[in-house]
């Protein structure tokens, strides 16, 4: 094909590849349930300029890019929808520097989020934006995608970070967003605007982003509870009480179960629910926090236990890191979703997730974080079951009507790339769809970049 | 195959082996981490694609570390699915000529100890002597870029021979299988196993009939091959009443404890006989930490340690060692930072794909000389090999020893 020949001049014969065993890899995400679809080829570039000689190349040609980090997303984000190209952003991987005067780091898209946490450790700071990948996805990919992860409730998510962008827009031009300001009013919220953009406005070249001081002491408590009310009541309670804990995280039974299971760690198989909690900051306001919280989680019939030392608190943890890999290991497919609702709505939304796992008959864990309303209900099943993957799909219907019916979201943290976007009418409307549709057409006007994704 | 189909479902492709596999931390190509391999392998067993050169070359590219199966949420079985797709290519593809051949002298035990004999004989001609290194570097590149490579020396006298002067009684009987790398080249550390033993009161047989354990042969798909030396071994190492089969080579120790009773899952006669040997099987530092060994005097030396990744991953030996060491060294034992990570050796991996084993085993190198260490310690020939070749491009001084020569240091001192 000429339009590939002359990419590999462009960019030399090493960052190019398109055997077909070499394409085969990058047709999948993370994603349950979609179909692998090739790619004509993959392209490794090493700096801005090759990504602006990329999109170049593909606006001569009219011919799809997909953005890449490390393919973690749950979204089907970087499937190649349509044959076209992938540009795989991983070996754009510098951290380029770390500035303590503004307490800001500025790296490439490829940059592991564990590995910038790892670099600033040393000066006491912190990225706080934490999926459950940090040690496998991109910066690129969490910006794009605005993942959140555990610390989200009392430290936001990756939006919250993000002061500035560099990216390489649909047109092929270069363009910076924000800077190292902590104030900018100038225009439109163009950094906004890229963060969970999945890809579809630009490619993402330079991020600055903002570090916060590491919090220098932490108390976390485990609640058992006897019914799903209670453990309710307990979260909602905790916020009422002007405690913002770091982490308030919930497992229900099902995952309660299976994680024991597999884990022998001793948890109670005949509670309803558990509640993970971890307060952080300066000590005497852990202390203050950790009394509260205790208060609450006991006043609500839960069974408090508290982490003495890191040990222990690491053994707390174990069970909120096992639930999702326990999960995995009941079945072939975990279908993993994040509806989210108000977080007054968490009992509501997961007595309705009770339902819909009867109705359909399907066996649904949830864990998640219940602190901000951000629901992980995870479908176990077997995508080879004809007939029983008709019934997940149903139910993932369900479960996204009911979270839009209390008032919530399609996603809260995954985003909509193929595997939502049948819902994105039922949330936006037909206007709000066609304005995501002009604003992507103002940034790419011969859609090259993900086509297919969000609309 | 439905066992396999299962196992090729519970990948969920998190990506989850990307943050650990060593092979991906350098070349960052999905084809070459669990998850791309998986997929391939996946893809060419159910017709998707073709199993062509560039595939297995593809599934060729891995350390067989491991450390992708331990971090992997869904408890996928790695290993099984590798040495499946392996096996599965092998049969469609036949295997590469040059390793054809190479299996073809493993398969004979004489004929195979005969050429490294011979090899102790000539290295001479192709090798030249490193001043300040034990070992010696190839005069010219017979393979690419291997030109500087540091390789140890042939003995001239292997173990079994040497051995022979060494048999005495004592209350348990042992039969020592010291595998090819010992038994040829890293003589000295066969006899450090043989004196610690001893030390510590057990009657230590070396059979004159010694063979490769076969795992070469097996991780590239030649299972006939890999089959016919494990029953040789066997054979050998069950004919006589030993209390124990003693290993102190981390690839060996695993087959003799587990990759026979894989191995000859259809062949029930052999099946019970492997499962005999495995019962019998133990790794040195797993047999000194069960009886309770003798306690060395103190070495004054700064030693840290490395964790061969089948050793640690599959026989789950690891605290042993470091019990060890520490009995020999007392407070001058120091981790380095991932003491667990791939060196990069991976048996014959290293040969046919030097430059990645290279890069691999300079990240090793680095941890190593972090903790100023003046000695490296490990339980596996083959990572002897590996670290004596990546500290010496790093121009470090530092020595590498198999755990079982500084115990016996221990033992010498007054
Ligand atoms: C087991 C598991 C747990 C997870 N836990 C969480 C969690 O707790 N919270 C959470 O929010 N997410 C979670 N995720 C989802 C996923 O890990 C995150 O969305 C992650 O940030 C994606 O990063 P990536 O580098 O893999 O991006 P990719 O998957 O490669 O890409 C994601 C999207 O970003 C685009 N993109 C990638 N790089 C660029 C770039 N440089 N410029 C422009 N667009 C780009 C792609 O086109 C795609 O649309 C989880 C996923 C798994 C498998
Ligand atoms: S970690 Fe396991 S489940 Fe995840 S992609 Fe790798 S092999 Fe598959
Ligand atoms: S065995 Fe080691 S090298 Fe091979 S894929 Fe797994 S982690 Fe990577």
């Amino acid at each position: 094909m000429e339009a590939l020949a002359k990419l590999e001049k462009i960019l030399g014969s090493a960052k190019i590849k398109t055997q077909t065993e070499e394409l085969f890899v990058y047709g999948y995400d993370a994603t349950a349930g979609l179909k692998n679809q090739m790619p004509l080829a993959v392209v490794f570039p090493e700096s801005t300029e090759e990504v602006v000689e990329i999109v170049k190349w593909a606006n001569e040609y009219k011919i799809p890019l997909y953005p890449r980090g490390s393919g973690t997303n749950l979204s089907g984000g970087t499937i190649p929808a349509a044959k076209g190209v992938v540009v795989e952003l991983n070996r754009l991987n510098k951290i380029l520097e770390i500035d303590l005067d503004n307490l800001t780091a500025t790296v490439e898209p490829g940059v592991i989020i564990n590995d910038l946490n790892e670099a600033v450790k040393p000066y006491g700071l912190i990225y706080p934006p934490d999926p459950g990948t940090v040690t496998t996805a991109t910066m690129g990919g969490s910006v794009a995608e605005c993942s959140g992860g555990l610390r989200g409730l009392k430290y936001g998510v990756t939006k919250h970070y993000i002061m500035g962008i560099e990216a390489v827009i649909g047109t092929g031009e270069l363009l910076k967003f924000g800077g190292k300001t902590v104030k900018n009013v100038t225009g439109y919220d163009l950094p906004a605007l890229m963060v969970g953009s999945e890809g579809t406005l630009g490619i993402i070249t330079k991020i600055i982003v903002k570090l916060i001081p590491a919090p220098v002491a932490k108390k976390s408590f485990l609640a058992v509870f006897n019914s799903i009310d209670d453990a309710g009541n307990a979260i909602a309670e905790i916020i009422k009480n002007r405690v913002i804990p770091a982490t308030l995280e919930i497992m229900d039974q099902t995952t309660i179960r299976t994680v024991e299971k597999f884990k022998n760690i001793g948890l109670p198989v005949n509670a309803q629910a558990i509640l993970l909690v971890e307060s952080d900051g300066y000590p005497e306001q852990v202390e203050m926090e950790a009394k509260i919280i205790r208060q609450v989680l006991e006043k609500n019939r839960g069974e408090v236990s508290e982490a003495k030392n890191d040990e222990e608190r690491e053994k707390l943890w174990e069970a909120r890191r096992a639930a999702l890999p326990a999960l995995a290991q009941v079945s072939p497919t975990t279908v993993l979703e994040d509806a989210t609702v108000p977080r007054s709505q968490v009992p509501a939304m997961l007595k309705k997730l009770k339902e819909i796992s009867e109705k359909y008959n399907l066996i649904i864990g949830t864990f998640g974080h219940a602190g901000d309303g951000n629901l992980h209900p995870t479908i176990l099943t077997d995508e080879t079951n004809r007939e029983e993957w008709q019934r997940v799909e149903k139910a993932v219907e369900e479960i996204f009507k009911a979270a839009l019916e209390l008032g919530g979201t399609l996603s809260g943290e995954h985003g909509i790339g193929m595997a939502k976007n049948r819902f994105l009418l039922w949330e936006m409307g037909e206007a709000g769809v066609n304005l995501l549709k002009r604003l992507k057409l103002a940034f790419d006007p011969n859609n090259i970049l993900n086509p297919g994704k969000m609309a | 195959m439905i066992e396999i189909q299962q196992e090729f479902l519970k990948c969920m492709r998190c990506g989850n082996c990307q943050a650990v596999c060593p092979i991906y931390k350098e070349t960052k190509m999905e084809a070459e981490v669990a998850r791309g391999k998986i997929q391939l392998i996946k893809g060419v067993t159910e017709g998707v694609l073709k199993p062509t050169e560039y595939l297995a070359e593809k599934i060729a590219t891995c350390l067989t570390c491991l450390a992708c199966q331990e971090n992997c949420p869904s408890g996928v079985n790695y290993e099984k699915i590798l040495l499946y797709g392996r096996d599965y290519l092998a049969k469609e593809n036949g295997l590469p000529p040059v390793k054809k051949a190479i299996f073809k002298v493993l398969r004979k035990p004489r004929l195979f100890n005969f050429g490294l004999k011979m090899a102790s004989r000539f290295q001479g001609l192709a090798m030249k002597k490193v001043k300040g290194r034990s070992g010696r570097k190839l005069r010219f590149g017979l393979l690419e870029d291997h030109e500087n490579r540091l390789l140890p020396e042939f003995s001239k006298e292997t173990l079994v021979e040497k051995a022979r002067s060494k048999q005495t009684s004592g209350k348990e009987k042992l039969l020592y299988f010291p595998g090819c790398m010992i038994n040829n080249v890293y003589v000295n550390v066969g006899e450090a196993v043989i004196d610690v033993l001893k030390h510590n009161g057990a009657q230590v047989v070396v059979p004159e009939k010694q063979s490769c354990c076969g795992t070469p042969a097996r991780v590239h798909g030649d299972i006939e091959s890999a089959k016919s030396l494990g029953r040789y071994v066997i054979d050998t190492y069950l004919a006589t009443d030993a209390d124990y089969v003693i290993t102190s080579c981390s690839t060996c120790g695993v087959t003799l404890r587990q990759g026979y009773v894989e191995l000859f899952t259809d062949e029930p006669e052999y099946l019970e006989k492997a499962k005999k040997l495995a019962e019998k099987t133990r790794d040195i530092n797993e047999y000194l930490v069960e009886k309770g060994f003798i306690r060395p005097k103190k070495l004054n030396l700064k030693v840290t340690y490395h964790d061969p990744c089948h050793l640690n991953r599959k026989l789950k030996v690891n605290k042993q060692p470091r019990e060890i060491l520490k009995a020999v060294l007392g407070g001058n034992f120091r981790e380095m930072k991932k003491p667990a990570t791939c060196c990069g050796g991976a048996g014959s991996f290293s040969l046919t794909h030097y430059p990645l084993s290279k890069a691999i085993g300079r990240k090793k190198a680095l941890d190593i000389i972090e903790t100023g260490a003046e000695v490296v310690a490990t339980s596996c020939p083959g990572c002897m090999l590996q670290l004596n070749d990546a500290l010496a491009k790093q121009g470090s001084n530092i020595r590498v020893f198999h755990v079982a020569e500084l115990l016996a240091e221990g033992y010498k001192e007054k």
